[in-house]
């Protein structure tokens, strides 16, 4: 027998030390499962089938998983807190950050509720501008979340294709405002800037353009033998589950289940375009993804509607005391710059009270609540996350299903972990 | 109680009259909670009740199915709000509200519930699934418990943290960081450069 080291005696104190032992309930769990024939996986935070920093720890038994249990936080900014420390317009810029795959729908929800409480009107043209990318930003959304689901089925192809497309709709996006991802588009009573003289083209193109696209897109997955076998019947869910769980959405409506709060509650100019809400039947994976592909259909019949009609007129309300003086006049005229100091410091006069408004979002209900003291920015801001309900439902919703279903199940959930955790 | 015309929620907008569904949901309330309903307002858009929190699962059974239509069986939204920097008067610290939601006409509606701190709320999570997160998130980042809930555990915030942050008395720099810099400028200690507040 030879002489130990030091360092390796150091080395086995060290392991015993670490060795898993029934001291801590959580720890006790893996014990447990060691004992039994199941066995514990963590899926995730960082695995290559979680897109966004989300944890499952699922127990299994075979294949089949026996029960899960997801944690989540990783990405909690506490926007909330940091709400009531931020004016309203400050505050725009924390909405990027929550749906980053569809930022404009964030800012334009965030708008819409501020303008709402204070009771303005926004001005037509604004109104068009916001509608046209709000719908941009739902292709891009359901573009991300077809691609990630044909990922995890093993289809990398459809997802360079879906990027493509997207990649054109940011390069749409940097145009206007500046930035790709986090876009901060729109200001309270309208928008930043007015569109450059050639959007009109760039939309007339991408509309034409994307309605052969989608027919390749879908005969790369939605025709596809092997994607259909792989997602049909998986993960599903019926209406009445999904609706205790508060559901919203196109995961809400997959189940059969027709709400949009665009048809419901018409806010900005829904009314006035004639568009379809698609339902699926079983609420399955299958479901949930031709959902997402007959919305973005009807997405590019809202662009082509309000870029055709796109009316001429201011695209900011008029009012000094809410609408932020373009930044060329705040460097030349001092009644701007006194404008522009006022509205940076003391904010827009939104009334104090309280006030819930939602819009609907490329995951579902984005709602805001806003308390007001009358003060400078929010009191209280409460954000209600679509995602954050799809996701409290995932342990029913995978108890008994297998392992690769669960990825696709997930998937298709299209859970973004920004909005999740907020 | 029973007025003509209802308090706004938002100030400066005027009083206003309830709507026939408005009306509806007012009287059921009215008839199932009696003395615990506290005060009935509008929102701009929706009715706005306040109640004793501790008769909420009663409230929502009430507003699960009010009759003629209307009915609002889905838990839209759960938070809390600290009143506690608020410049208005308030009977307690802590409010809980909820959100209803009659998906088919696009109806809310919100119930309130002032409580103090360490108070517990039922719970509404055995008949309403989505209050099950919500209510975690509540107790986590407001510090506020919910009664019978089955896993009353922290939800956003890692499992060993202390302290409630969406709570108005919680240092937006966090706890640690706010007493290094705080205490020392309370001890007569005034700060020359922004060097000086880094080496605190």
């Amino acid at each position: 027998m030879t002489k130990r080291s030091d360092r390796e005696l150091l080395r086995e104190q060290e392991s015993a030390k670490y060795r898993w032992e029934s001291t801590s309930p959580e720890m006790g769990m893996y014990d447990e499962a060691a004992q039994s024939d199941q066995m514990i996986l963590n899926l995730g935070p960082y695995h290559p089938a979680m897109h966004g920093v989300l944890h499952n720890i699922v127990t299994l038994e075979g294949e089949k998983i026996v029960s899960v249990e997801p944690h989540i936080g990783y990405l909690h900014r506490a926007f909330e807190k940091l709400g009531e420390h931020y004016t309203y317009h400050q505050f725009l810029n924390c909405t990027d950050r929550m749906n980053y795959v569809s930022s404009p729908m964030n800012n334009i929800g965030w708008l819409v509720a501020v303008e709402a409480m204070m009771g303005i009107e926004v001005p037509k043209r604004a109104q068009y501008i916001r509608t046209i990318f709000n719908e941009m930003s739902r292709i891009m959304d359901h573009l991300v979340s077809m691609g990630i689901l044909g990922v995890d089925c093993g289809a990398f192809t459809g997802f360079l294709w879906y990027f493509e497309e997207r990649e054109r709709l940011y390069t749409l996006l940097e145009k206007h405002c500046g930035a790709r991802l986090t876009t901060t588009l729109g200001r309270i009573g309208g928008l930043k800037d007015d569109v450059l003289p050639d959007f009109v083209d760039d939309v007339r193109d991408f509309v034409k353009r994307f309605s052969k696209t989608w027919v390749d897109f879908d005969t790369v997955l939605t025709r596809n033998r092997i994607f259909m076998d792989r997602v049909q019947d998986v993960g599903a869910i019926d209406a009445e589950t999904a609706l205790s769980y508060g559901y919203t959405g196109p995961n809400l409506r997959a189940t059969g289940v027709s709400y949009d709060v665009r048809k419901t509650n018409p806010y900005m100019c829904y009314d006035e375009f004639d568009f379809d809400v698609p339902v699926g039947e079983k609420g399955d994976t299958w479901d949930r993804y031709t959902v997402r592909v007959r919305e973005m259909l009807e997405s590019l019949k809202i662009i082509d509607q309000a870029i055709e009609n796109l009316p001429e007129g201011p695209y900011c309300i008029e009012d000094p005391q809410i609408r932020l003086p373009e930044k060329k006049d705040t460097y030349t005229s001092m009644e701007s710059m006194i404008h522009h100091f006022k509205l940076i410091m003391h904010g827009v006069p939104v009334p104090a009270g309280e006030f819930y408004h939602s819009t609907e979002a490329a995951n579902g209900e984005l709602g805001f609540f806003i308390v007001s003291d009358g003060g400078e920015g929010p009191y209280r801001v409460h954000v209600r996350r679509p995602c954050f309900y799809y996701y409290s439902s995932i342990a029913e919703l995978l108890q008994g299903a297998s392992l690769s279903d669960a990825i696709a199940t997930i998937s298709s959930l299209n859970v973004i972990a920004g909005e999740l955790d907020c | 109680m029973m007025s003509e015309t209802y308090l706004n929620t938002v100030a400066g907008r005027p009083e206003r009259t309830a709507l026939d569904w408005e009306q509806k949901v007012i009287d059921a309330v009215v008839a199932a909670l009696d003395d615990s309903l506290l005060d009935v307002r509008l929102d701009p858009v929706l009715p706005h009740f306040l109640i004793e929190p501790a008769r909420i699962i009663d409230i929502a059974e009430t507003l699960r199915e009010v009759g003629d239509g209307v009915g609002f069986p889905i838990l839209l939204d759960l938070t809390a709000v600290d009143y506690s920097e608020h410049p208005d008067d308030h009977p307690e610290r802590f409010a809980i509200v909820w959100h209803f939601l009659d998906r088919e006409h696009g109806r809310r509606v919100r119930v309130k519930g002032y409580v103090a701190d360490g108070q517990t709320v039922p719970t509404l999570s055995a008949t309403h699934p989505a209050a099950n997160w919500a209510e975690r998130e509540v107790w986590d980042l407001m510090g506020i418990a919910f009664e019978g809930h089955p896993n009353m555990t922290r939800i956003v915030m890692p499992l060993d943290y202390e302290g409630h942050p969406q709570r108005k008395d919680f240092p937006i720099e966090g706890p640690e960081r706010a007493k290094n810099v705080r205490g020392e400028l309370q001890g007569n200690k005034h700060l020359t450069s922004w060097k000086e507040l880094h080496d605190l």
